[in-house]
């Protein structure tokens, strides 16, 4: 994949983290819940490599913060910082998880940067933004609690996305030749 | 149909204040805030963004309505530091538990920070448009060149992804339409099932948004554009 | 009925100013430029847009509310413009049973029916089967998606520029199809700016400017005359562009031709060869 068409994923996708929130928010459960906003990161990180999903990581809470207030001020440095974890986790697990079955490398890039991104989440809450009041309490209920349907979610939906993607001819197959 | 990004359309200062300075602003007001401690210097911050907002012409409908948004959040902020922070003199205590003062304090602070920092934020979106915030990131990306940074691609990529945010948001609600008419609604119960039906909701999204930045990448490099070799708006470009 | 939306610098604008339309079996053609309210209107007709102001009965009953409300969702079937933009099953015989399913029927049902929609399309169900949908050709996509829906055999079809970008082979099996839905007894409305298309297929044409009905009349009588459409706006269907032009140039031709086979007879007539 040319660097252009990278660099324009990691814009898209970015484009679509801002997007999604706002255009399914009419569905009941809140952002909070379902994390519309890790899907496309995640799913650029997969399909662009780790620089395009660290960027889009990047690109999507700034911009949605600067144009929609969406997530706010106060959140946006740490929600930054574990999208952009989430980003280049999912990047480097896909580039490095070579099972020979697409769906197989994707649940475990996924689960991979998970947890790669939630760590990373709670050391700086615990570190830098919430000294203090933070604790690991807050952390499991936080993440895994709150956030178990967005997790049950990208769990769901990215596969068949990937593979729509690669069927449709739009990023390259990761074992061209298997339909 | 609300303006998009939240932008009000009015005139006043702050509307034509130049995009790079309200996000440097924005950074350093929030700053402050956060070194606020106690009540003086909160009652100087409140009255200091209470001017600002005046100033705006936007509206305390506009600036306060995300605050609105966030009642449960800044009530957990004020119950977790009323209920964890300290151990002195509890007024109440249930297990790990104890409400006090200091701690009602704190959360209330905390609470009041989040808020003031809220309405900064809300206070530039609703003053600065998309393509003056794409301009203002820009702009304050240029130093950074002389580290090395590829500001260029950087810029890029805002601009592009400020450009397809309304496209898709447009694109997202027509399919969301289209979905429900061949299928019915999305009100599925039980955690499985609504993921389920996102499916049929976010494949075609991607799909769609990625065609998309495929047709653009290719027109791009058909007029040379390369993402290494740039060197400013008007740099020549070779084409290999 | 009318209905309006916020326009992008405040204030309202009209997409439907008090359109009045009765509708029964066969085809019927809406055009209109773009913008005229087209989709809108289709969309008011699907029961996915509620009008501001004014009614809508679908045999007999209340169309916006309760039963009657019920009953219209479940006989319409809506293309949406670019349909094959919905896709997301990993094979066409899921995308295809996707909608016939979540209606109620049973797998088996559902896959004849599937077939029998693609053969209609001039596709092969079998062949296309355990493909993804996203792998399939421009025109192979647009029919498996019109046939997606025609296998509901719905009793109201609305279709929004159903020919849009498509190759001639895949065109002329997407208007065959709709011939034949108009034939069988559904309503079938479709919404183009391509005369040509709506001159193959329409029994009635109505045309939309700016939200409101201001031509309404057989196919013949509009489509078939060139100044009459060139006055509102919308390019004559080609047939009887050159049926106006050989009349100027003295040549006579009776009738109002709509394609190019009427033409030729018309021609042959006018010069008593036929």
């Amino acid at each position: 994949m040319s660097q252009t068409k990278r660099v324009v994923i990691a814009a898209v996708c970015a484009a679509l983290g801002v997007v999604l929130p706002m255009a399914f928010h009419a569905l009941p459960g809140a952002g909070n819940v379902w994390l519309p906003m890790h899907i496309p990161v995640m799913i650029c990180g997969l399909v662009a490599g780790p620089v395009a999903g660290a960027a889009a990581g990047v690109l999507a809470p700034v911009l949605s913060s600067l144009l929609t207030g969406m997530p706010a001020a106060p959140i946006l440095p740490s929600m930054t910082c574990e999208l952009v974890a989430y980003g280049l986790a999912s990047g480097m697990l896909a580039h490095l998880v070579r099972t020979g079955r697409l769906a197989v490398d994707l649940y475990v890039s996924l689960v991979g940067a998970m947890i790669v991104g939630r760590l990373v989440g709670g050391a700086l809450q615990a570190l830098i933004f919430s000294q203090g009041t933070y604790s690991l309490a807050a952390w499991v209920s936080g993440y895994f609690v709150t956030g178990a349907p967005g997790i049950v979610l990208q769990l769901v939906v990215v596969v068949p996305i990937v593979a729509a993607l690669e069927r449709a001819g739009l990023v390259d197959a990761r074992y061209p030749g298997k339909e | 149909m609300r303006t998009f990004g939240g932008y009000v359309w009015a005139d006043s200062p702050l509307h034509r204040a130049p995009a790079a300075a309200k996000l440097v602003g924005l950074v350093v007001g929030a700053a402050l805030v956060l070194a606020v401690r106690g009540p003086i210097t909160l009652a100087a911050a409140l009255v200091a963004v209470a001017v600002l907002g005046v100033v705006s012409r936007v509206g305390w409908r506009r600036l306060l309505a995300p605050l609105w948004g966030m009642r449960w959040f800044l009530l957990v902020i004020v119950a977790l530091n009323a209920l964890l922070f300290s151990v002195s003199e509890p007024l109440f205590s249930l297990g790990p538990l104890r409400l006090t003062l200091p701690g009602i304090e704190r959360g209330l602070l905390i609470a009041a920070r989040t808020c003031l920092i809220v309405v900064l934020g809300a206070m530039l979106t609703a003053t600065t448009t998309p393509q003056q915030v794409v301009h203002g990131v820009r702009e304050l990306l240029k130093p950074l060149a002389r580290l090395g940074v590829p500001t260029e691609t950087a810029a890029l990529a805002v601009g592009v992804t400020v450009q397809f945010v309304p496209t898709l948001l447009r694109e997202s609600r027509q399919l969301m339409r289209a979905q429900e008419l061949r299928c019915g609604g999305f009100a599925a119960r039980g955690i499985m099932r609504r993921a389920v039906s996102y499916v049929r909701l976010l494949v075609p999204v991607f799909v769609c948004a990625v065609r998309r930045a495929d047709e653009l990448s290719r027109a791009m490099e058909a007029r040379g554009y390369r993402v290494d070799r740039r060197r400013g708006a008007t740099g020549e470009r070779g084409c290999s | 009925m009318s209905l309006s939306y916020e326009g992008a610098s405040g204030g309202r604008i009209a997409a439907l100013d008090d359109v009045s339309l009765s509708l029964g079996p066969g085809v019927i053609g809406v055009m209109g430029q773009t913008g005229s309210g087209k989709t809108t209107l289709l969309e008011v007709m699907a029961g996915a847009l509620p009008p501001d102001a004014g009614g809508m009965t679908f045999d007999g009953a209340d169309a916006l509310r309760g039963d009657g409300a019920r009953r219209l969702r479940a006989a319409v079937g809506m293309v949406s413009q670019i349909p094959e933009r919905q896709f997301f099953e990993s094979t066409v015989e899921r995308e295809m049973a996707f909608g016939l399913i979540a209606r109620g029927m049973d797998a088996d049902a559902a896959r004849m029916r599937a077939s029998e929609a693609l053969s209609e399309l001039g596709l092969n169900l079998d062949e296309l089967a355990m493909r993804s949908p996203f792998s399939l050709s421009g025109g192979q996509q647009r029919r498996v998606a019109i046939a997606s829906v025609l296998a509901l055999r719905p009793k109201l079809l609305l279709l929004d520029e159903p020919t849009a970008g498509l190759d001639p082979r895949s065109r002329s099996a997407c208007l065959d199809a709709v011939r034949m839905a108009g034939r069988s007894g559904a309503t079938v409305i479709v919404a183009s700016h391509d005369a040509n298309a709506l001159a193959a297929v329409a029994d009635r044409v109505v045309v939309l400017e700016r939200g409101c009905v201001t031509l309404d009349g057989s196919a013949r009588e509009l489509l078939g005359n060139a100044p009459l459409m060139r006055e509102h706006g919308l390019e004559p269907a080609c047939a009887s562009r050159a049926a106006t032009a050989l009349r100027r140039a003295g040549l006579a031709v009776p009738g109002a031709p709509l394609t190019a086979e009427e033409l030729a007879t018309a021609i042959a007539e006018g010069r008593g060869l036929a």
